[in-house]
């Protein structure tokens, strides 16, 4: 009997010192979305964005490594937090934060539902998983590329560009406009057509005109481009624009170097060599 | 004339005995040789990870695969123009901060001053030594880098990659000589050695760390995913506040010149160097004016007589 | 030899230098004597072309400091009131810069003379860094005797030197002056110099100049005067 207790006491002991780290490791992080259900409507082409809920349920702080994992082939995902791209989250305990998660299916995608797994990995190795079904929305889908790969233009100038629209969905979208998104002091002239109603595999092609101010200076600029309408909106596509400055900057300071030099020689001729 | 000689020679000799001077040249040199490995690994790595990718994407069944990334031969030498807008300028103030001020806490600035010479002559004479030497340490580095870059790759350089080479060597003694010339003017200037020095620091740290990361704050930034990595990267773009920022650092400008010229620009990789230079003639008028005009400062402010 | 008219020198509101009307005729070893601040290294500065007068002419053999400021560079030699010159370069290599921007023809030939006559030859190959202070005025001196000129100007030669050092400056100049035929024009408040040393002087005071004679004709003009010095001071205070 003494033996018995003795021996018990030994593995409750054993069990006490060795115990919490295993008993903290279960229910570390708890994730969920806030939405009522995880399965997100995917339009082709196009962004869904998913609020993942993640909490802490540990009493230590912990650092989770984020990977959407086992995605279809064509599928982008990326996380953001409070607005910045992000791969990790640090989670104080008992704290909750929301992430977005933004999927980004291709434009022709193999299967119409699918399901892939976000993966929280913690510092210390533990995982958790969440599954993330998708269903394909073939409705309302639409496709936008730019024929140009990039442009060149000089400051003070305007400059326009095609860019094609295909409505890749099964129904008919209308009043479809593009959301121009240009650098500083740039003003998008005119779109034309405004707007565009594309039936089911039509093509449309939306004229741009913008100008560049004549005090931009040159460089490297980037224009931000998606078609939308109140049903679908396409992915985003980035023009790289490159200005060349006009000649009179440097007439301006070839001016500065010669009045520098002029009034050197002259203070030489008033003074002399010495 | 003679005397402009004569004074370049006593300096390009005068600065090679200089211990501080030469561990810098040797850092330097250093820096250079890494930067080629640098540049090799790194793009080893990047054909390594395609591969990679592309045995993933074989592995799930895949058709198409990304693009294989542009890799160009000058490229492994990118990491040359970071060493040269930073040590090279340090290397250039430390040529020249006790020029004028040295001389004159010497007491040889008065014995040169009563020489037969003009006084621009000494200035002259001492821009050229200091050329001399910035020259030859920067041939050095060009043989130095063409023969280990034709080690490392294996390729020789064709005449457009060997021309871009020069005209980056060109840029480099430019962009070094426009550091010099700024310390000889503080030298003639200030009265001390050592506070000539330490407003050269100031002016190198403003020069290239604070208004190139003030640029930077300015920019707007888009964001690509890459299909290669599943990774999402920036892209930057120029805004009227980074590039006006920008005017006034010659590191950056140099640095966006060197960039086309070592074909770290895939748009401009594979430009003749005369496109190029067409293209970044604002930013060379950008490097030398600053130059220019502290030269013709120099001069006049060798004339006065408070550089005694 | 040096010749100055209304020579004037301001700095802002400060007259430095007031209306220097001197003659020094070649040959002379010309003392310049004042109190601390008197104007004596701005004169010498003017005279050797570093500084600009603000008003008046200068003439050294006949040529205008300003208009023909290096022809008068090549004709004088000058040693400032300390020098150190290049530490790491050895007297000789010194001596060959120096010489090769004064225009010195077989540099190398002079540069045993110059080295010969002031007692260094044996020092010729040291770093100027490892040399005394006397052994430094020496090759300082030697600097400005390279291209032989005809006037030396020379700021307080003897400052900081040792009587053996003071003995050995004085009897070079006067070696130099005799043997060679050199002018010098010297700036000292030394007066037990200028008496073993200088055949004329000049007293200024406050930039003004009060006397510039020959020492035989000063004596000759204050006969009641038992020495030189009671000259110096009596005329510097007013009294004579």
């Amino acid at each position: 009997m003494k033996t018995a207790k003795i021996i018990s006491a030994l593995i409750i002991l054993t069990l006490l010192l060795l115990g919490p780290p295993f008993t903290f490791m279960t229910m570390a992080a708890e994730v969920g979305t806030t939405e009522l259900s995880a399965n997100y409507l995917v339009v082709p082409g196009g962004e869904t964005i998913a609020k993942i809920k993640v909490e802490n349920k540990d009493i230590k702080l912990h650092h989770f490594n984020l990977q959407a994992t086992e995605l279809p082939e064509g599928f982008k995902a990326y996380f953001l937090l409070e607005g910045k791209l992000t791969e990790t989250i640090e989670l104080n305990p008992s704290d909750k934060r929301l992430i977005e998660l933004h999927i980004e299916a291709p434009l022709k995608v193999l299967k119409d539902s699918g399901t892939f797994k976000i993966k929280f990995l913690r510092e210390d190795g533990i995982e958790s998983f969440m599954p993330i079904s998708f269903t394909i929305n073939h409705d309302f889908a639409l496709e936008i590329t730019n024929g140009i790969k990039k442009l060149e233009i000089m400051n003070g100038k305007s400059t326009s560009f095609d860019i094609a629209v295909t409505n890749t969905g099964n129904k008919e979208l209308k009043t479809l406009g593009l959301k121009v998104d240009l650098p500083y002091k740039w003003s998008l002239e005119n779109v034309i057509p405004d707007k565009l109603t594309l039936k089911p595999g039509e093509n449309g092609v939306l004229k741009v005109n913008v100008s560049v101010p004549s005090t931009q200076a040159a460089g490297n600029f980037v224009i931000k481009i998606k078609s939308f309408n109140e049903d679908a909106t396409s992915s985003e596509i980035s023009i790289p624009i490159k200005v060349i400055a006009s000649a009179s900057y440097a007439w301006w300071v070839i001016g500065l170097v010669l009045v520098f030099g002029v009034v050197t020689i002259l203070y030489f001729r008033k003074h002399g060599r010495r | 004339m003679k005397q402009v000689f004569i004074i370049a020679t006593k300096e390009f000799k005068a600065a090679f005995k200089d211990k501080v001077f030469l561990v810098i040249t040797a850092l330097f040199l250093l820096l250079s040789i890494i930067s080629v490995y640098i540049g090799s690994s790194t793009r080893n790595a990047e054909m390594k990870a395609y591969q990679d990718i592309v045995e993933i994407l074989e592995s799930q069944g895949a058709t198409n695969f990304p693009l294989s990334p542009e890799i160009f031969p000058l490229a492994i030498l990118q990491n040359i123009i970071k060493y040269v807008s930073i040590i090279g300028a340090v290397l250039a103030v430390f040529l020249g901060f006790d020029a004028f001020s040295g001389e004159r806490e010497n007491g040889t600035l008065k014995l040169l001053l009563v020489r037969p010479l003009y006084r621009d002559q000494l200035v002259t004479g001492k821009l050229l030594g200091a050329g001399l030497v910035i020259g030859v340490l920067l041939a050095i580095t060009l043989i130095f880098n063409t023969l280990l870059f034709s080690l490392v790759s294996g390729i020789l350089p064709n005449l457009n990659e060997l021309s871009r080479l020069m005209v980056f060597i060109i840029m480099a003694f430019i962009y070094m000589m426009i550091f010099y010339i700024a310390t000889l003017f503080v030298s003639i200037k200030t009265g001390d050695r050592a506070f000539g020095f330490l407003t050269m620091m100031v002016v190198w740290i403003l020069v290239s760390f604070v208004i190139p990361q003030l640029a930077d704050s300015q920019r707007s930034f888009a964001y690509a995913l890459n299909a290669t990595n599943q990774t999402v990267t920036q892209i930057p773009s120029d805004t009227v506040i980074s590039k006006g920022i920008e005017i006034f650092s010659p590191a950056v400008q140099f640095q966006n010149v060197g960039k086309d010229l070592l074909q770290g620009v895939s748009e401009t990789a594979t430009m003749n160097v005369f496109e190029i230079l067409s293209r970044q003639a604002l930013s060379l008028l950008y490097i030398l004016v600053p130059g220019v005009i502290l030269l013709f400062a120099s001069y006049r402010a060798v004339q006065k007589e408070d550089v005694l | 030899m040096i010749v100055t008219e209304k020579l004037t020198k301001i700095y802002g509101t400060f007259k430095a230098i007031d209306d220097l009307n001197l003659t020094v005729k070649e040959g002379a070893i010309f003392g310049f004597l004042g109190h601390n601040g008197a104007g004596k290294t701005t004169t010498l500065s003017m005279l050797t072309t570093l500084l600009l007068p603000t008003s008046g002419k200068v003439s050294i053999a006949g040529l205008d400091i300003v208009k023909d400021n290096l022809k008068v560079r090549g004709l004088l030699g000058y040693l400032p009131e300390s020098v150190m010159l290049y530490g790491d370069l050895t007297a000789a290599e010194n001596l060959r810069f120096f010489g090769k921007l004064s225009e010195v023809e077989k540099v190398d030939v002079r540069i045993d003379e110059v080295l010969g006559l002031l007692g260094l030859i044996g020092w010729k190959d040291k770093k100027v860094k490892t040399f005394s202070k006397g052994m430094r005025q020496r090759i300082g001196i030697a600097q400005a005797l390279l291209h032989k000129p005809k006037i030396l100007f020379l700021d307080e030669p003897t400052s900081g030197l040792d009587p053996q050092g003071t003995k050995e400056m004085r009897d070079l100049l006067l070696k130099l002056n005799t043997e060679w035929g050199t002018t010098i024009f010297m700036n000292t408040h030394l007066l037990s110099e200028v008496t073993k040393v200088c055949t004329d002087i000049g007293i200024i005071s406050h930039g003004r100049l009060l006397l510039a004679d020959s020492i035989s004709n000063i004596e000759r003009r204050f006969p009641e005067a038992k020495s030189l010095e009671e000259i110096y001071f009596n005329i510097e205070g007013g009294q004579f």
